[in-house]
């Protein structure tokens, strides 16, 4: 060991405590901390790729201008972090994902108090015409056999027919899946 | 020996081994922001459904992953060594632990194929090929094509590593490098450093959502 030089006695440490760290981590995410889980883990992370930046990078002794150059990076991947949890996670219902078709319901308000859709209206069937080509259309095979019901057809649409290979339309809102439903039954009532 | 030529727009062989370093060091900006892609994607996401992340997490290997994470680390504390020691001329040590990080890269990938050939045969493969019924959540696909895609992208960068790697290593094995000039031992070294450090915090992220 003594005819070690400065550094390499230094990435010994630091190769120690990166193990060490690693075990805690695994350690501490048996333990149930709640909200802190993710952070404790993501503090301990953080320790170990400053270790590793400042001392396996040699940014510590860098000149200061690769210090800033590789930190600005992090700065801008907070901007991009925070930019973007601040316009998705304070939406009312993120996850209903309806915003992202917001342009083709537009054209279709519906009055607040019609809350029923499992009734055909004029108003759903040309919803579901106008979203059948764009959501469903190419997912579907041609001549299928749709059930003659139209509660099955809608139970069919929210989660998929998997021997048929029919994905789940879940991310349509319950609305649009009635409306496509009645669209689809229009069409099957003509045949 | 073959002796290193400073290029004639440098003044001295110390600012061509910084303006190459710098050049490194942008890259890896680049690098922290392509990966920054899909870590905030995963953020989002884990934001929206804490609870499929939680189910889904368990299904990865957490030994395998553990493993992983000792080995790469292991291997950065080498390429450290090689750098060092390709510095002070002494070639045949940087060539030993040049080696030794290659193999380490190799374990790594190694144990990726045997984590990556489960999955797929237990039909976790995102997208129209995913068939694995176990999970309740409609939205675990999801996890899955996060899983794949950012250790995907975190091997591939393994893989060039090691590429880069071996070329240094064979340059060491020519004596090329010394106090006067081991640049590309440096920014290898500095490149495979990230690699692992992109890894301590997908192993966290991915494997122990505790």
């Amino acid at each position: 060991m003594k005819n070690l030089n400065h550094h390499e006695k230094i990435y010994i440490g630091i190769l120690g405590s990166l193990l060490v760290l690693t075990f805690i981590t695994v350690w501490v995410s048996y333990f149930n901390f709640g909200v802190l889980n993710v952070l404790v883990a993501m503090l301990i992370a953080t320790i170990k790729a400053s270790l590793v930046a400042l001392f396996f990078m040699h940014l510590y002794e860098d000149n200061r201008l690769n210090q800033v150059v590789f930190i600005s990076s992090f700065v801008f991947l907070a901007i991009f972090v925070g930019l973007t949890a601040s316009d998705l996670l304070f939406r009312s219902d993120p996850t209903s994902q309806k915003f992202s078709k917001a342009k083709v319901f537009e054209t279709h308000v519906f009055p607040q108090h019609v809350q029923n859709y499992e009734k055909p209206s004029k108003d759903l069937i040309t919803l579901g015409e106008e979203l059948y080509p764009i959501y469903c259309e190419r997912f579907l095979p041609k001549n299928y056999a749709w059930p003659r019901e139209r509660k099955a057809i809608f139970e069919l649409l929210t989660y998929g027919d998997q021997p048929q290979n029919i994905p789940s339309f879940s991310d349509l809102g319950e609305k649009e899946r009635w409306a496509v439903t009645h669209y689809i039954f229009s069409q099957l009532e003509k045949e | 020996m073959s002796q290193h030529v400073v290029p004639h727009h440098f003044d001295s062989a110390n600012q061509a081994f910084e303006a190459s370093k710098l050049g490194m060091w942008l890259f890896l900006v680049t690098e922290v922001l392509l990966f920054g892609g899909l870590f905030v994607t995963y953020i989002m996401f884990r934001g929206l459904y804490p609870d499929m992340f939680h189910e889904a997490s368990a299904h990865l290997n957490r030994v395998m992953g553990g493993i992983n994470t000792v080995v790469l680390i292991l291997s950065s504390f080498t390429m450290a060594m090689a750098v060092n020691f390709s510095k002070h001329g002494k070639s045949k040590e940087t060539v030993r632990m040049l080696a030794i990080t290659v193999l380490c890269g190799a374990i790594f990938m190694v144990i990726k194929y045997f984590e990556y050939s489960h999955k797929i045969h237990e039909g976790l493969l995102p997208g129209g090929h995913f068939s694995y019924e176990h999970i309740a959540h409609v939205k675990a696909p999801l996890f899955f094509s996060l899983y794949f895609m950012m250790t995907g992208l975190h091997g591939i960068h393994v893989l060039v590593g090691m590429g880069l790697i071996v070329w240094v290593l064979l340059r060491a094995q020519k004596h090329e490098f010394s106090s006067a000039y081991n640049t590309p031992v440096e920014l290898v070294g500095i490149y495979w450093h990230l690699v692992d450090l992109i890894w301590i915090y997908l192993f966290p992220l991915l494997y122990l959502i505790g």
